[in-house]
C-alpha cells in the first residue's frame, strides 16, 4: 500500500479520490457529532453544562498527539529513504497538529475556568501539551528558516525524531514535578465508566477530528507535490555556449 | 583527534581577547537583574536562589549556542573537516567538550559568588553545583545539536532557544528538585541519578543527531 503510494503521480490519483471522502465525511461527521454532543447529550451531573467543553477538547488533544506521531514516522521514512513524498507529508502533517495543540490549550483553558474555577494550571498534562506546542513551532520554524528544501527536510526530521525520543521523557519529568508541586488537588475529568450518550458523541467527534486531520494534511501534500513541481519547471536550462572554431 | 580540536578551540578561544567571558557576564547581570526584580529582600530571595542560577546558567548557555558551529561553517573550516574524512561525530564529541569547559564550567566555579549574593546556605551551594556538572553533558550535547541544525543562519538567536528549550526543560526540573533531593539524601537524591540519566541520553541521542545535522549542512 505504502509502496505503492510512494510514486508521486499514483500518490496524486489516490488523494484525488481519497480527499474529497475525507472532507466530506469529516463534515459529516462533525454535523452529527455536533448535534449529539451539544444538543442530544445531556449534561453531566458534577460538570454542568459545560462537560460540552469535552466534545471538542479530548479529540484536539488526541489528534495533536497523532499527528506528532505521524509526524516523526513520516521523518523516519525521510531520513531513511529520503522520499520526496515523505517531505511533504512530514511538513503537511505539523501544521494541522500545531492547529490542534492551539486548539486543545484553548479549550482546556476554557473549560477549565467552569470546572477548576481557573483559567491554567501547572499540571502535568496541560505543561506537557505546551511543550509540545513548543516542539511543534521549532519544528516549523526550521522548514521557514533553511531555503533549500532537501536541506530544511533533513534537519527537520533529524529535529522531529529527537523530539519524538524526548516526548516521553519530558512527559515523566513533568509529571515528576508536578506530584511534588500540588498532590493530586485536581481529580481528573477523564473518570472511568462514561455512560453511553456521552461516549458516543465523543466517539464521533474524535472520527470527525481524525477525518479533518486527514483532509488538511492530505491537501497538504498535494499542495506540495504541486508546488514542487512548478518550482522544477521554473528552474531554467543550464547555459549553452557554443564554440566556434575558425 | 579530538584532543587536536579541543586544543584548538581552547587557543582560539585564549587568543579571542575574552570572548568566552562574555557568558560570565551575562550570568552575572541575570542575577542581579532578578535580584533587583524581586525586591532584592534576601529572607524572600533564599528558597528560589538554586532555580535562578540555574535560569542563568541555562539562558548563558544557550546565548553561546550558536556560537558552537557559526564561524567554522562561515570560514570553511567545516568543509574542509569533512574532506578530511574524519568522522563527525568525534567532531561532535570535540565540540561538546570544549564548549563545557569554555562555556559551562566557568559559570559553575561562579554559582559560589551567586550563593554568596544570595545568602545561600552551604549545602544548598553544594546541590546546585553538583546539579549543574551532572547536567552539564546533556547542556552541551543538545547545545551542539542545535548549533549543527542552524548552522549558517542568519538570525538563529532566538530560534535556538525555541528549539532547544524542549530539549532542557528536563533538565531545568530535575536540576531544581535535586536541591531538595540533596538536602534529604546527599548524594543518593534520586534526582541526581536522573540527571546521570538524562545526560547519557543525550550523549547516546543528540551527538549521533548531531553528527548528521552537520552531515546534512555540508551535502
Amino acid at each position: 500500500m505504502i509502496n505503492y503510494l510512494a510514486n508521486p503521480v499514483r500518490f496524486l490519483k489516490f488523494s484525488k479520490i481519497a480527499t474529497p471522502i475525507f472532507g466530506w465525511l469529516s463534515l459529516a461527521a462533525f454535523i452529527w457529532g455536533l448535534y449529539l454532543a451539544l444538543i442530544k447529550s445531556p449534561p453531566a451531573i458534577e460538570h454542568g453544562q459545560a462537560v460540552r467543553m469535552m466534545y471538542v477538547h479530548v479529540p484536539a488533544a488526541w489528534c495533536a498527539q497523532m499527528a506528532y506521531t505521524a509526524l516523526a514516522i513520516a521523518s523516519l521514512v525521510s531520513f531513511i529513504w529520503r522520499h520526496p513524498l515523505a517531505d511533504s507529508a512530514a511538513r503537511s502533517f505539523a501544521l494541522p497538529g500545531t492547529a490542534f495543540t492551539f486548539l486543545a490549550l484553548v479549550t482546556g483553558s476554557l473549560w477549565g475556568k467552569p470546572a477548576w474555577g481557573t483559567w491554567w494550571q501547572w499540571d502535568g498534562r496541560m505543561t506537557s501539551v505546551l511543550i509540545l506546542l513548543f516542539i511543534y513551532l521549532g519544528y516549523l520554524a526550521i522548514w521557514n528558516i533553511i531555503p533549500e528544501r532537501k536541506r530544511a527536510a533533513r534537519l527537520a526530521s533529524i529535529l522531529a525524531m529527537v523530539g519524538f525520543i524526548n516526548i516521553p521523557i519530558i512527559k515523566f519529568s513533568v509529571d515528576w514535578w508536578n506530584t511534588l508541586h500540588q498532590p493530586a488537588s485536581i481529580s481528573s475529568p477523564g473518570a472511568p465508566g462514561f455512560p453511553p450518550e456521552i461516549l458516543w458523541p465523543l466517539a464521533i467527534m474524535v472520527l470527525a477530528y481524525t477525518f479533518l486531520f486527514g483532509w488538511l494534511s492530505l491537501r497538504g501534500i498535494e499542495a506540495d507535490v504541486v508546488r514542487s513541481r512548478i518550482a522544477r519547471a521554473n528552474t531554467k536550462p543550464a547555459a549553452t555556449a557554443i564554440i566556434e572554431t575558425l | 583527534m579530538m584532543r587536536a580540536m579541543i586544543k584548538r578551540d581552547l587557543t582560539l578561544a585564549m587568543r579571542s581577547g575574552g570572548t568566552w567571558l562574555y557568558g560570565l557576564f551575562f550570568f552575572a547581570v541575570f542575577i542581579a537583574l532578578s535580584a533587583i526584580a524581586l525586591g532584592g529582600s534576601l529572607n524572600l530571595m533564599r528558597p528560589f536562589a538554586p532555580a535562578l542560577i540555574w535560569l542563568a546558567v541555562i539562558f548563558s548557555a544557550m546565548l553561546s549556542f550558536p556560537a558552537i558551529f557559526q564561524t567554522d561553517f562561515e570560514d570553511g573550516n567545516l568543509a574542509q573537516f569533512k574532506l578530511s574524512n574524519q568522522s563527525l561525530l568525534s567532531l561532535c564529541m570535540a565540540k561538546a567538550i570544549s564548549f563545557a569547559a569554555l562555556s559551562i564550567l566557568p559559570l559553575i566555579l561562579a554559582t559560589p559568588l551567586a550563593a554568596l549574593v544570595f545568602d545561600m546556605p552551604l549545602q544548598n551551594v553544594m546541590a546546585t553545583m553538583i546539579s549543574l556538572c551532572l547536567a552539564a553533558p546533556a547542556l552541551a550535547i543538545y547545545g551542539v545539536l542545535s548549533s549543527a541544525i542552524l548552522a549558517g543562519r542568519q538570525g538563529g538567536g532566538f530560534l535556538i532557544v525555541l528549539i532547544t528549550t524542549p530539549f532542557i526543560i528536563p533538565l531545568l526540573i530535575f536540576g531544581v528538585e535535586a536541591i531538595n533531593g540533596y538536602a534529604q539524601s546527599a548524594l543518593a537524591a534520586p534526582e541526581l541519578r536522573v540527571l546521570i540519566g538524562l545526560s547519557l541520553i543525550s550523549i547516546a541521542v543528540g551527538l549521533p543527531a548531531a553528527s548528521a545535522a552537520l552531515k546534512a549542512q555540508l551535502e
